[in-house]
Parts: C-alpha cells; sequence; structure tokens
C-alpha cells in the first residue's frame, strides 16, 4: 500500500508536470508569438496585432491552441558579391548587407511560415534590385574618391534602404540598415589596374632614379667648381708671388751689369752645369779639354 | 508438436523480418529517410538471429527425437541396462552436433554480429557525418507502409515473445525481442517521416542518432557478453543462456521487463540468486522513491548555479529579461521557471577582416617569412592565397585620374585583425540575433568606406597610425548606434599592403607587390648616387683647398729662393770679378774646368781618339751605377 502510494505520488507529479508544460507556454525576451485557435490566430483587442510578447502563459493543448515563436531580434544577412554598373557603365562587384528585424509576426508567419531562411531568401531579391537600380544612377567618382565630400555612399545606401522598405511593407518585417560591406572591381579590370598600377610604379621608379641622378651630378659640378675656383685663385695668387719675387731679385741683377762678359760666362757655365746632370752621354773630342792631355799632354800643359 | 510448432513460427519470425527489412529498405531510398536507413542495421541483424535461432531450434529438436529414440529402444531391449547404460558421446550424434554447435558456432556467429554491428556503426557515421534532409513529398507512402510493418511486427513479436517464456521455448526469445523492437524503429520511422512531411526535418536527424546511440550500445552489450561469459562459473545444471540473446534489445522491445531482466542477468552472472538477497529486495520496494527522489534532488539542483570568473549570467524568468549577475553563487529558481545563459564576457573575441578567417587551432608558423612578393595568405595555412580580398582603394594619382576612360582607383590587400569584447551582455544578447556576425559587418562595411577615400601611399605611409585610430572610432561608433554592447579594443594594420596574386604576377615584371619594392630599390639608389655626390663634394674641396695652399705655399718658397738666390749671386757676382780681373785666363779655365767635373760627374762619356778614323775611347769616368738600380728584384717564376 506504501508502495502504491509513492508510485502514485510521483506519478501524480509527473503528470502534473506534463499538464502544466501542455497548458502552458514561455516566449523569450528575445522572442515574439503568436497563438492560434483552430488555425485562426488570436488578436489583441488592444493593439490589434497578434503579437505576444515575453513571459509566461497559459494555453490549450494540441491541437486546440498552437503556438509559434520567432527570433525578435535584429537580423543581419548578406548575399552575394556581384557585378553592377554606375551610371557612367563602368562595372563594380558589390556586397550588400541588410539588417532587418520582425516587425508584425502574423504577417511573417504568413508572408514565410515562420521561416527566417525562406525571408532572407526573399529579401535577396528585393535587396539585389535595390542595389543595382541605386548604384546606377551614381558615378563612379560619387562611389571611390579621395575627396570625401564626392563621396555618396552614405546616399546610396539610404536610397536603398527606402527601396527595400517599401518592397517589402507588407511582409512583416522592418528594415533596419542596408550598408554595403565590399566593393570590388571584375577580374578584368582588376588585372588592368595590376598594370596600371606597376606602371605607375615604373614611372616612380624612373623619376627617382633620374632625379638621384641629377642631384649627384649637380653636387659633383659644384664640387668641382668650387674646387676649380680654388685652384685658380691659388694659382693667381702664387703667380702674383712669382712676379714679386722676379721683380725683387731683379735689382741684383744691376750687379752683373759691371762686367757682362764674366757674368755671360759664368751663366753659360752654370747652364751647361745643369744641362749635363742625370746619366747624360757625352761624345767627346780629344782635343776637348781636359781629355786633350790624353793626346797632348805638353800643349795642353800650356794652356 | 509443441516444438514442431514453435520451430515453424521462428521460421516464420525469419522469413517476415527479411521481408519487412527488404521493404524497409526499398521505402528508406525511396523517401531517403536516413532513420529508415539506420533501422536497417538493427532489422539486418534481427533476421540474421531469428534465421540463426531457427537452426538452432532445428538441432534441439533432433536431440530431443533422438533421446525419445533411445529411451523407445531401451524399452524394446527388456530393460537391459547392461548394454547401453553408459552408452558413449558416439551413440549420441544429435546431441553431439548441438553441443558442438553451441561450442563453436554460437560464439562464432556473436563475433559475426560484432562485425555486422560495427559496419553498421560506421555506415551510419558517415550517413550523420553528411546529414541529407529526407525528400518530404516522398514521404507518405513511407509512412503508410511502416505504419503497417509497425502493426505486423508488433503482434507477431508479442506473440512469440509470450510463447518464448515457456520452457523449452527459449529460442523465440531473440528473434521476438527484435521483431519488438523492429515495431519501436517503425514507429520512429514513421514520426521522422511524419516530421519531415510537416516541415521539420531536423527530427530526422535526431532520431538517426538516437538510432545510432541504440546501434553502439547493443555492440557494446555484446562484447561484454562475450568477455562476461568467458568468466561465469559453468555448472552442469545451469542452463546456458544464448549468446545473441540481447537483453538491451529484450528491455527497448519491452520496457515493462526492466526489473526482471536486470534481476536475471544478475542471476546469471554470479550463479546465485542474487535478486533473493535483502539489499536486492529492498532496492525493488524503495526504487520508485529513490528515482523520485533523485528526480526532485535533480530538479531543485537547477537552483543553484556558479558563475565562474571570466563570465556574466543572463536570468531569465518566465523567458523576461530579469537581472545579469557576476561571477558567484546564485540561487534562482529551479527549471523552467527561471533559465541561466552564460557569457565570457570579459574575453577577448577577435576576428580578421579580409581574409577568410582561418580556423581554430590553426596557428600560423611563428617562423615563417611573409613577405609582400610571395604568395602567403593572411589566414589559415590550408586556405588558397587567392581569397584574401582586393579592396579598392582610391587613387591620388593626378595623370590616372585626368585619364576620363581609366578607374582611378588602386588595389590593396588587407587583413585586419580586430578584437573586442561584450562591455554590455543586455545589448549583446537582447538586441542582435548574431552580435558577432553584425559587427563583423560594420566593420567591413567601414573598412571599405574608409579605404576608398584615402589614398593608398598615405595609407601605407604616414597615414598608418591615424587610419588606424580613425577605424577604431569608426567601429566603436557603429557599434554604439546599432547597440552591440561590444568595446573595440584594437583595430590591427600591420598587414596592409599591394596585391600578389598568381594571375598578375609575371617573371618579366613581378607582382604589383615587387614594383612597389622596386620603387624603395630605387629610392635607396637615388639616395646612394646622392651620398656618393656628397662624397665627392666632401673630398673634392677640401682637396683643391689643401692644392691651393700648396702651390700658394710653393710660389712663397719660390720667390723667397729667387730673391735670396739672386742676391746671394749678385753679391757672389761682386766677388768673382776681382778674381777675375787678377787672372781672367786662368779663372775662366779654372771655372770651366771645375763646372765641367762637376757636371758631367754621373755621365757616360766617349771620346773619339782620332776624329778621323773614329776610334772610341770609353773611360768609365762616371760614378758607380745607380745603387737603386742593383735593388731590383727579379721574379724568379719569370
Amino acid at each position: 500500500m506504501k508502495k502504491n502510494h509513492v508510485t502514485l505520488t510521483i506519478g501524480a507529479i509527473l503528470v502534473i508536470m506534463f499538464g502544466f508544460m501542455l497548458l502552458s507556454y514561455q516566449v523569450r525576451h528575445t522572442e515574439v508569438a503568436i497563438r492560434t485557435t483552430f488555425g485562426n490566430p488570436v488578436i489583441n483587442a488592444e493593439t490589434g496585432k497578434a503579437d505576444i510578447g515575453p513571459g509566461f502563459r497559459f494555453r490549450f493543448p494540441w491541437p486546440i491552441n498552437e503556438v509559434y515563436k520567432f527570433d525578435n531580434r535584429i537580423q543581419n544577412s548578406e548575399w552575394t558579391f556581384e557585378t553592377t554598373s554606375t551610371t557612367e557603365g563602368k562595372p563594380i562587384l558589390v556586397k550588400v548587407f541588410a539588417t532587418w528585424r520582425i516587425s508584425n509576426a502574423l504577417q511573417f508567419f504568413q508572408k514565410f511560415s515562420g521561416d527566417l531562411s525562406l525571408a532572407n531568401k526573399t529579401l535577396e531579391s528585393t535587396v539585389r534590385s535595390a542595389q543595382n537600380s541605386v548604384i546606377g544612377k551614381y558615378t563612379f567618382e560619387q562611389i571611390v574618391n579621395t575627396d570625401a565630400d564626392l563621396i555618396k555612399l552614405s546616399e546610396i545606401e539610404d536610397k536603398m534602404k527606402e527601396e527595400v522598405s517599401g518592397d517589402t511593407s507588407t511582409y512583416g518585417i522592418e528594415i533596419k540598415m542596408v550598408g554595403i560591406k565590399r566593393l570590388g572591381l571584375p577580374s578584368a579590370v582588376t588585372t588592368a589596374v595590376f598594370e596600371r598600377m606597376k606602371a605607375e610604379r615604373q614611372a616612380r621608379i624612373t623619376k627617382i632614379e633620374a632625379e638621384g641622378e641629377r642631384e649627384a651630378k649637380m653636387l659633383r659640378a659644384e664640387a668641382d667648381l668650387k674646387a676649380n675656383e680654388i685652384l685658380s685663385k691659388a694659382e693667381a695668387t702664387a703667380k702674383v708671388l712669382r712676379g714679386e719675387a722676379e721683380a725683387a731679385s731683379a735689382q741684383y741683377f744691376k750687379e752683373f751689369e759691371k762686367n757682362p762678359e764674366l757674368a755671360n760666362f759664368l751663366f753659360n757655365l752654370n747652364a751647361l752645369e745643369g744641362s749635363l746632370k742625370e746619366n747624360a752621354t757625352l761624345i767627346l773630342d780629344p782635343n776637348t779639354p781636359p781629355f786633350n792631355l790624353l793626346t797632348q799632354p805638353n800643349k795642353a800643359s800650356k794652356e | 508438436m509443441q516444438e514442431y510448432n514453435s520451430k515453424k513460427l521462428g521460421f516464420i519470425n525469419g522469413i517476415a523480418l527479411l521481408g519487412i527489412t527488404i521493404g524497409t529498405l526499398v521505402l528508406a531510398l525511396k523517401s531517403e529517410s536516413n532513420v529508415g536507413l539506420a533501422s536497417l542495421v538493427l532489422l539486418g541483424i534481427g533476421t540474421l538471429i531469428s534465421l540463426f535461432s531457427f537452426v538452432h531450434a532445428h538441432l534441439m529438436d533432433r536431440e530431443r527425437q533422438e533421446a525419445l529414440e533411445m529411451q523407445a529402444l531401451d524399452q524394446s531391449r527388456d530393460n537391459d541396462e547392461s548394454l547401453f547404460s553408459g552408452a558413449a558421446e558416439d551413440a549420441y550424434p544429435a546431441l553431439n552436433a548441438r553441443r558442438q554447435f553451441e561450442k563453436w558456432i554460437v560464439p562464432g556467429f556473436s563475433l559475426l554480429l560484432l562485425v555486422a554491428q560495427a559496419v553498421g556503426i560506421w555506415l551510419v557515421l558517415g550517413k550523420l557525418n553528411q546529414w541529407t534532409s529526407p525528400n518530404p513529398a516522398q514521404a507518405l507512402i513511407p509512412i503508410l507502409f511502416n505504419s503497417l510493418f509497425v502493426v505486423i511486427l508488433f503482434l507477431m513479436g508479442k506473440y512469440s515473445a509470450g510463447l518464448a517464456r515457456m520452457d523449452g521455448q527459449e529460442l523465440l526469445r531473440p528473434g521476438a525481442s527484435y521483431m519488438l523492437l523492429g515495431s519501436v524503429l517503425g514507429t520512429a520511422i514513421v514520426l521522422s517521416e511524419t516530421a519531415s512531411y510537416f516541415g521539420y526535418p531536423l527530427w530526422d536527424k535526431w532520431i538517426t542518432w538516437l538510432v545510432f546511440i541504440i546501434i553502439i550500445t547493443s555492440a557494446v552489450e555484446n562484447v561484454v557478453t562475450l568477455v562476461l561469459e568467458i568468466y561465469r562459473p559453468k555448472g552442469d545444471k545451469t542452463k546456458a543462456r544464448l549468446l545473441y540473446d540481447s537483453r538491451l534489445i529484450g528491455l527497448l522491445g519491452q520496457p515493462g521487463g526492466l526489473i526482471s531482466t536486470a534481476a536475471h542477468a544478475l542471476d546469471y552472472q554470479f550463479g546465485f540468486k542474487v535478486s533473493e538477497t535483502w539489499f536486492y529486495r529492498y532496492l525493488e520496494q524503495k526504487l520508485a522513491l529513490i528515482l523520485g527522489l533523485q528526480f526532485v534532488v535533480l530538479f531543485f539542483s537547477s537552483s543553484f548555479v556558479v558563475i565562474q570568473a571570466n563570465e556574466e549570467a543572463l536570468l531569465e524568468r518566465f523567458g523576461k529579461n530579469n537581472r545579469i549577475s557576476g561571477p558567484g553563487f546564485l540561487l534562482k529558481w529551479p527549471w523552467p521557471i527561471d533559465k541561466i545563459y552564460r557569457y565570457k564576457t570579459d574575453e577577448i573575441q577577435s576576428f580578421t577582416l579580409g581574409v577568410i578567417d582561418k580556423k581554430e587551432g590553426q596557428q600560423q608558423e611563428g617562423t615563417k617569412v611573409i613577405l609582400w612578393t610571395t604568395q602567403h595568405n593572411h589566414g589559415g595555412p590550408d586556405q588558397d592565397p587567392e581569397q584574401n580580398f582586393n579592396m579598392i582603394v582610391a587613387s591620388n594619382n593626378a595623370d590616372a585620374q585626368s585619364a576620363a576612360e581609366s578607374v582611378p582607383v588602386n588595389l590593396l590587400t588587407v587583413s585586419i585583425p580586430i578584437q573586442y569584447r561584450i562591455n554590455d551582455l543586455n545589448e549583446w544578447v537582447t538586441n542582435n540575433a548574431n552580435s558577432g556576425s553584425l559587427l563583423q559587418k560594420l566593420a567591413m562595411r567601414e573598412v571599405t568606406q574608409y579605404l576608398i577615400g584615402v589614398d593608398m601611399d598615405e595609407l601605407m605611409g604616414p597615414g598608418r597610425t591615424k587610419a588606424q585610430k580613425t577605424l577604431q572610432d569608426r567601429l566603436q561608433k557603429r557599434a554604439l548606434e546599432h547597440k552591440l554592447g561590444a568595446k573595440i579594443e584594437f583595430v590591427g594594420l600591420q598587414d596592409i599592403h599591394p596585391p600578389v596574386g598568381k594571375n598578375e604576377q609575371s617573371k618579366e615584371t613581378g607582382g604589383v607587390a615587387e614594383s612597389y619594392e622596386k620603387v624603395i630599390v630605387a629610392q635607396l639608389n637615388a639616395e646612394t648616387n646622392r651620398l656618393a655626390a656628397l662624397m665627392y663634394d666632401a673630398s673634392k674641396v677640401p682637396l683643391a683647398e689643401a692644392s691651393a695652399a700648396e702651390s700658394i705655399a710653393q710660389a712663397k718658397s719660390d720667390s723667397t729662393n729667387k730673391v735670396a738666390i739672386a742676391k746671394a749671386e749678385a753679391k757672389r757676382f761682386s766677388n768673382q770679378i776681382a778674381a777675375f780681373k787678377s787672372a781672367p785666363s786662368v779663372y775662366k779655365t779654372r771655372m770651366k774646368l771645375e763646372s765641367f767635373k762637376e757636371a758631367t760627374k754621373g755621365s757616360r762619356k766617349y771620346i773619339l781618339s782620332d776624329p778621323a778614323n773614329r776610334d772610341v775611347i770609353n773611360l768609365e769616368l762616371q760614378d758607380q751605377l745607380r745603387q737603386d738600380l742593383l735593388n731590383v728584384t727579379v721574379d724568379q717564376e719569370n
């Protein structure tokens, strides 16, 4: 009897718990829910909406009541990196993302059966359409430019958001943002840009090398000029000094005028002495003094 | 007669299981049901066991008939006990056949089952790893047929299981257990197909996991049974349990028999009636209470939570955001009233923009050198370098902008690590479904928008630090705008350089990054050239100054000499005049010869002895040969 009592108690607790679970539900603070009675959505008389906020609530068990819960937080979605063109026909790769949230749970359930991935797929076409139509109205320079005032990316994003919001107004979702995540260039253009970048670098290389050469040459030329100037000045000074020495020494030349014959004789001797130095080879007549001593010793002694 | 009927029933069971296994296979392939395919492993094993137990039953039947025949023979020989009472074993071929069968074939069959279970585990695991959702369009017919299979298997299994409880009918039990399990599996297939039909394909995956666990558990049980059989005490009076009769499968087919199955297992294993001990009986009586108490303890244990030092916890009460708790002990209402969600808020989290992010655990080699000019990846080592993004950067190049048809842009490979942490858990959890993913998108957007407005040379040069700061500020601003609850700790710009791709790199000109390096080389060459010129300049002028000074000094010296010599010569001349006047001829000759001697001291002299015959007298009157010429050394090799 005691065993039955315990078993019955535990059984009762379990039944209560399962019954409680069947007759109640919780909506998390990150969720929104809708409840249907035999398939008809239960509309709140005050708000006119079927949305049920977070909290604990009672329900009838299936199949009388069914509760559908959805994530009420902001979702973010991104799609393919695709080519579009600017107003002047320049191709550009764009990757767009959007953030959105469920604004009307019943509409969302009716349009997408509550399936977030289906909503995502549906959004893709509207966002891509908006992306192509909006970017097609702007020039490339309004998308990429070093002048910040000319860039219109924020404007493009706002217009895309407007278009997407308009297209999805009955889907039960609210578009919070449409943003350009990434920009790129098609493969052929990328290759051309690479070539241009290389050419630009090559031009810079040539310029740098030429400028280097010019600067080096200028420095050398300036150095040569300065050196020449210094040497020329020194040469001039030397010449002046030598001239002055000539002038100073000339006063002593008068002394030679006293006996020009002797002076000339001595000058000749001096010149001869100077010219015969450094291993000169002489071919002499035997009559040349003092070698005449070798052939005419007596005559030589008389002389 | 009864034995004959049970043997026949065993055979019918085997054939029925075989038919249902084939039917399930066809239906599972048709609807692409993973649960159906996984169930085939157990159904197939059940078919094998049913047919094997039929053979076993046949042998036992033969043994029984042989015993009857021997008994009849004994009676016909007028009870001559001495003749056959001690008959040799050879006299009972059916008995021997059965014993040999149980000794060798049954364990061998158990091993075969183990192999089948292992293959089944491998196949189902492969299916789970590459799980694909079933085809809901083809679900209806499998639902109908599997429902039929459930009924057939349940009725036949229940009937066979009832018969198997009778003495001598144990061989029906293994097949009956698998038939009842087959009915459970059929129900699972119907459930998963129905869920798939109504748009819940994931049920198929979870139920397949359950079936997978059952296969693993039965395989483990098979191994354990085989091992325990070796150590089980074997008495002649103890009837051996069938090795291929799984208690687990019996339990799954008939969960009501849990306690009796446990008791039988203990009795069988220990060789005495464990189930009759006081402890076992106490456990049996209080089992419900113990389980109940455990349930209560388990339920209330969810009221005690310890939040670790690196965590914060979000407490939800009936789904509503109640509060955020920091580290420490936390008392809460039990589940499902209060629920706790833990987050490591202080932990630095990071992602890298510009590349496919590297996988966790794949660290870049510390010794690897990354060059702009060689193919490399900023992500993991297994990733394709071509995955590095080429980001558009504005060009300030005047030539490029002036050309109307050209695209005034440059391309840049970037890899920007961004580190952040959660600084407001409430915002992080509440506002966005995937805050981390949104932060990455916003970061990429900011980087894209920043790059398109900045000059590449500026960015890679002096503007790098400013860019880093600007990007961090902008991203933090966006995080605040979108209420992400994240604090941006770091934005790195260390990996930002001209692109290097396989496609654009040519042997002649190299890649874009290489051309950037060539600019640096050219700058260095120009600088080298300039420095050489400076060096020339530095030496040229002082040398010229030195030469000038030398030249002037020489001139001064020459001048001084010139004047002094002139003065001295004038003075000497005045003295010479006196000498000349006293002996003009002698003086001149003396001077002449002295000068000649002095002047020709080092000269080689040839004197013509007779001008007519041109004889030459060679007088070696010169000085000894110059000493320096004697010092000339001649290379021996020459």
